[in-house]
């Protein structure tokens, strides 16, 4: 734009606007189409693409019926006799089985059961995880005493120290407590000790030159900081303790859905295992969720 | 509190070192000239790491006076922001001093009992960070608080400042917002609302505007103005805009490329209080910027030189490597 052009600009940009447009138009010229490059609006949304499209009808409907559309599936090939209701089941029988043990409260009371061991379980590895993690993430000597038998005993299958866990504290609850509270554990120390150390340094030095104290320290910045990368943790727990209370109620057990599910294993009881597997899977979406509201709670200033 | 090992973690250090607790008083009384805030005699700053030395700062000396705004500016890679946090009691320099004469903090306080007089806990110095500093677990008015309650300020009386230093950067309506609800601009509005809330004797500002858009950049350096024309803290701002200097400082201390030191100061005589749109057009402010781009881009061109050298040497180094193998 030459100096004169600017000018002009700058004096139309002062006058009011219908008059700018006016002069626009006055400078207008005939430009042939083969030098003008057209870029078109986008198009219209085809039918074809508002039902079969990334974000269509189809996928929507998909996403909400496909369980019902597995298990009618499933029906019908147990109906027409090609899978072996036997080993397989069917949706239909599953709920005929499902509904005694509702009605008669036994599902609940091993749901109880479990619940309170991986309450309890979890309640126990992850305070305990948060506690090690915060003061190996903040004291270096600890953390150097600490981190090898940390990452020695870490890789061992939780499942492989059954057998000890059972010899050490008996058949009763406390072997099957423990073993959550220890799958919980490491996986709540580590990602607490790895939130602590990846705090972002702005913040430690934002806090030493306003002058916080050691404890201002760790209560305002340490503890905080270090809040998201623990609930991942506890996420992470959550999803263990619940493989482990099944493993855990294996053996030397008198209830517990687990209990529920090997028991039935032992009398070929296939309809009676998918109940408790479905038992399972809401229990641990109720637990998920129950996690999620926690955290809203605990870390309001997160984005969700 | 002098603590010399080098033993302990980050973390360790931070704390042990929290602030200027670990600056030593001076041994004895000091001939300066009347007025003086901060001198900086002869510092050098060397950091040690893999990779050999690196001088960031060498022999810089400088004076700066109480109640003065002074911009320092100078290619990137200076030091500049070594500077800084040496005066902030964050990093310490390798050798030379920093005197800060401190004020006279005696003042009278109402108590229930009456009036006393009571040296209050006045910091020395507040720091405005480049980057994101605010806290993203607290909330804009808890950010704001920072300062004053871990000085140990009454939950009322922090409110009541807090709330006038929100009021003034213009975020009433956010004080209870979290920063990730905010905009870079309101982040680093924050970010000043905390340093001033503080009442710190000097505030340092470290690029506080570097990572804004221009039309926030304009708006802040204005409210900064007005904010600093209401108090008349001295105050040290490191830039690397020389419009920005010009805008706010009273004098511009120009920085040689690495390893920094003072290049030259040039007084800025435009007058008080300033407006930023009116003072670019200002030939005064034209005089004053072309004087500061001609000794700035010597020195932009010698960093340049540096780069380009280092990149070399490290070529060089790995071709050498290669050899071996």
């Amino acid at each position: 734009m030459g100096a004169r052009e600017l000018y002009d600009t700058e004096q139309a940009l002062k006058l009011p606007g219908p008059k700018r447009v006016q002069r626009i138009h006055e400078e207008a010229q005939m430009i042939s189409a083969d030098h003008i490059l057209v870029l078109d609006e986008e198009p219209r949304p085809t039918v074809s693409s508002r039902i079969f499209g990334a974000n269509g009808i189809l996928v929507r409907v998909l996403y909400f019926i496909s369980p019902a559309l597995i298990l009618v599936v499933w029906e019908i090939m147990a109906r027409l006799g090609w899978v072996d209701v036997r080993l397989f089941s069917a949706p239909s029988l599953i709920l005929k089985s499902l509904v005694p043990v509702v009605v008669s409260g036994e599902l609940w009371m091993h749901t109880l059961v479990s619940v309170q061991r991986i309450v309890l379980g979890f309640l126990v590895g992850s305070l305990a995880g948060v506690l090690l993690g915060l003061l190996m993430g903040l004291l270096p000597p600890i953390r150097a005493a600490l981190g090898p038998m940390v990452a020695a005993t870490f890789p061992i299958p939780k499942l492989a120290i059954m057998p000890l866990i059972l010899l050490m504290f008996g058949l009763g609850e406390t072997s099957k407590v423990v073993t959550v509270a220890v799958g919980v554990f490491y996986l709540v120390l580590i990602n607490t000790m790895t939130g602590v150390i990846n705090i972002d340094r702005i913040y430690l030095d934002v806090a030493r030159s306003f002058g916080a104290s050691k404890k201002d320290f760790y209560l305002t910045v340490a503890l905080p900081g270090a809040l998201p990368m623990i609930f991942a943790g506890l996420k992470l727990g959550m999803g263990t303790a619940l493989l482990l209370i099944v493993a855990a109620e294996l053996s030397a057990a008198r209830a517990g859905i687990g209990y529920m599910i090997w028991r039935a294993y032992d009398m070929f009881d296939i309809e009676r295992m998918f109940v408790g597997l479905i038992d399972m899977s809401i229990l641990g979406y109720l637990l998920s969720i129950l996690l999620d509201i926690l955290e809203r709670i605990v870390i309001p200033w997160k984005e969700h | 509190m002098y603590d010399s090992s080098q033993t302990h973690s980050a973390v360790e250090n931070i704390l042990k070192n929290a602030g200027h607790s670990s600056v030593r008083s001076s041994p004895d009384a000091l001939r300066l000239p009347a007025g003086t805030k901060i001198a900086v005699r002869d510092i050098s700053k060397v950091f040690r790491t893999r990779a050999g030395k690196i001088v960031a700062l060498e022999h810089m000396s400088f004076m700066i006076r109480e109640g003065e705004f002074v911009c320092v500016v100078g290619p990137s890679g200076c030091g500049k922001t070594t500077l800084l946090r040496i005066l902030a009691g964050l990093e310490r320099q390798t050798a030379g001093k920093v005197y800060i004469v401190k004020g006279d903090n005696e003042r009278t306080v109402m108590t229930r009992e009456g009036s006393t007089i009571s040296r209050d806990s006045r910091p020395l110095t507040s720091i405005v960070f480049q980057e994101q500093s605010v806290f993203p677990w607290l909330t804009v008015k808890q950010n704001v608080e920072y300062g004053l309650r871990m000085r140990g300020v009454p939950g009322e009386e922090r409110s009541r400042i807090a709330d006038h230093y929100i009021k003034m950067i213009g975020l009433a309506e956010f004080a209870n917002a979290y920063p990730h609800q905010l905009s870079g601009g309101m982040k680093q509005r924050t970010s000043v609302a905390r340093a001033f809330a503080n009442d710190p004797e000097i505030l340092l500002l470290d690029e506080p505007f570097g990572a804004l858009d221009e039309q926030n950049r304009v708006l802040l350096q204005q409210e900064l103005l007005r904010i600093w024309e209401g108090s008349r803290k001295t105050a040290i701002f490191i830039t690397h805009s020389i419009d920005e200097a010009l805008i706010l400082g009273d004098r511009v201390i120009i920085m040689t490329a690495r390893p920094g030191t003072v290049k030259a100061i040039v007084d800025v005589d435009l007058p008080r209080p300033r407006q930023v749109t009116d003072l670019k057009s200002q030939p005064a402010f034209l005089d004053l910027f072309r004087t500061i781009w001609g000794q700035l881009s010597e020195e932009v061109l010698k960093t340049r030189e540096l780069e380009r050298s280092q990149k070399d040497r490290a070529r060089t180094r790995r071709s050498d490597h290669r050899s071996a193998f």
